[in-house]
């Protein structure tokens, strides 16, 4: 039995996802912070020390695929390192962790 | 002799691939020498001295034969680079006799000197002899010869003995011509000459004797202009040598390179001297000449000529080596020196590649790229980016790399 032409395209597209390799994939962060719980630095993976939050720079939320299993709800800050670095950090409220990504 | 009505000088060495090694040797001046072939090819005489042709050597015999007849002939190898290079300094010493030099052939040995206009700056001949046998080394013994055209003043100067100057003033040029032998005439094929003696002409007045329109039809343009120059029609010009641009280094080895490795390495330097030159900034090669000194005391000589001009030192290694690695590419013996040349300079806009075809090659380069790595890995780690969701809020759905199938 001849399959319909949209199996056909949704197997191709499915065999496809083998190769792909999703770009900008979230890295894991750990965040620093104080004695009131304040987050006050960050620790970036493969770095040897920690860096101080100098100022947040920007701040966005993202509420999307709530209708599917796995919900997003991030909430997004810009962060001026103290030596100078704009890193773009979220925090995955679902999961309670933290990642860094380029917008 | 104040100043006749002549207009060209001609210096012309006999033998001048002989002479060159008696300017290395000067004890071999009247010694018996015999110019064999290059390695590969045939064992003959190409060129032998007076002393070696009256012991009965002649070009064309087989050099086995050499000694047998002349025990104490030297048998010597080609050296193009030595003769080049002599005929190349000889040429920079007559510039400052006269400033239209015409350079020689090596196998020629005929240098022509334009003289129009020098009897203000030397008032005598004779003072230009001095001044030509000054810029010449005596061991090439010279021989000079004045007249109104080149071929005349060629014809005079292999006519004249070592040391002599012999001068053809233009109203004496016919005279001086007629009773010399057709043979003379170089520019004209050695069938041709065997048919002009077939038809009895052996004498350049012979030939001179006949209608142009005769001589025309019966030889074509080259019979023609034999006609003309018999007739001391002097209207070829000097045709000086152009200056030309060019970057040279060299490099001298206490142990001779041999593999095509070691010559490389030397490439790579050479190429590093010379594109580091100021004159070559923002410029293309066109050509490039090595030259070497051999440990076998030869010399060797190759002009590469390529398809496009290059303009970086990495496209020129590539393309030498591409050359060195051809079957008798590297020369027949260890190199002790070795000299690179970069000719034909031209502007940096002399290499346009087309704008499709350069994308193309960029393409078959990667296919190839991939074929090999699928070859090494079994598979092929080349990636491109690619848009999955660029209107997605989140931003690893944007873009995805996907295996570049090639």
């Amino acid at each position: 039995m001849n399959e319909h032409p949209r199996v056909q395209t949704m197997r191709a597209l499915k065999a496809m996802q083998h190769d792909l390799r999703p770009l900008n994939a979230p890295r894991p962060l750990r965040m620093q912070a104080d004695a009131h719980g304040h987050i006050v630095g960050v620790w970036r993976e493969g770095r040897l020390t920690p860096r101080r939050i100098a100022s947040v720079q920007d701040h966005w939320r993202i509420d999307d695929e709530w209708w599917r299993e796995h919900a997003i709800v991030r909430e997004y800050y810009e962060l001026l390192l103290d030596d100078g670095t704009l890193l773009v950090a979220y925090h995955d409220l679902l999961q309670d962790a933290w990642f860094e990504q380029r917008r | 002799m104040l100043w006749p009505d002549v207009r060209v000088a001609c210096v012309w060495i006999a033998q001048l691939p002989l002479r060159v090694e008696v300017l290395r040797h000067p004890a071999w001046d009247g010694r018996p020498l015999v110019l064999g072939g290059a390695p590969g090819e045939r064992k003959v005489v190409q060129l032998c001295s007076p002393e070696a042709e009256q012991a009965g050597v002649r070009p064309g015999l087989p050099l086995r034969e050499v000694v047998p007849l002349c025990p104490e002939a030297i048998v010597l190898q080609p050296d193009p680079v030595r003769t080049a290079s002599v005929l190349e300094s000889l040429l920079t010493a007559l510039q400052r006799v006269s400033p239209a030099v015409e350079p020689a052939e090596a196998e020629d040995g005929a240098l022509y000197l334009d003289i129009r206009g020098l009897h203000t700056v030397y008032g005598d001949v004779r003072n230009l002899e001095r001044a030509i046998r000054a810029a010449v080394p005596a061991l090439l013994r010279p021989r000079i010869g004045l007249a109104n055209g080149k071929f005349a003043a060629a014809t005079a100067a292999r006519m004249s003995r070592p040391g002599e100057l012999r001068t053809v003033p233009a109203q004496a040029t016919h005279a001086f011509l007629a009773p010399l032998s057709v043979r003379l005439l170089t520019m004209l094929e050695p069938e041709t000459l065997d048919r002009l003696e077939l038809l009895g002409l052996h004498t350049i007045g012979d030939l001179v004797a006949l209608p142009f329109s005769a001589v025309q039809a019966q030889f074509g343009p080259p019979g023609a202009r034999a006609w003309r120059l018999a007739h001391g029609h002097a209207d070829e010009p000097v045709i000086a040598r152009s200056v030309s641009v060019a970057v040279h280094a060299g490099l001298r080895f206490d142990d001779p390179l041999g593999s095509v490795e070691a010559v490389m390495a030397a490439i790579d330097q050479l190429l590093a001297q010379t594109f580091g030159h100021p004159s070559l900034q923002g410029r293309s090669v066109r050509q490039v000449r090595l030259r070497a000194l051999l440990s076998d005391g030869t010399s060797w000589e190759r002009l590469y000529t390529f398809k496009e001009a290059l303009s970086t030192r990495e496209a020129a290694r590539r393309a030498l080596k591409s050359k060195l690695d051809l079957p008798n590419g590297l020369p027949p013996a260890p190199i002790d020196e070795l000299a690179l040349e970069l000719l034909g300079l031209g502007g940096e806009a002399a290499r346009q590649p087309g704008l499709f075809v350069a994308r193309a090659r960029q393409f078959a380069e990667i296919a190839e790229a991939a074929r090999q790595l699928r070859a090494r890995y079994g598979r092929v780690p080349l990636y491109h980016a690619i848009e999955v969701e660029p209107w997605s809020r989140i931003p690893e759905r944007r873009w995805a790399l996907v295996t570049c199938e090639v």
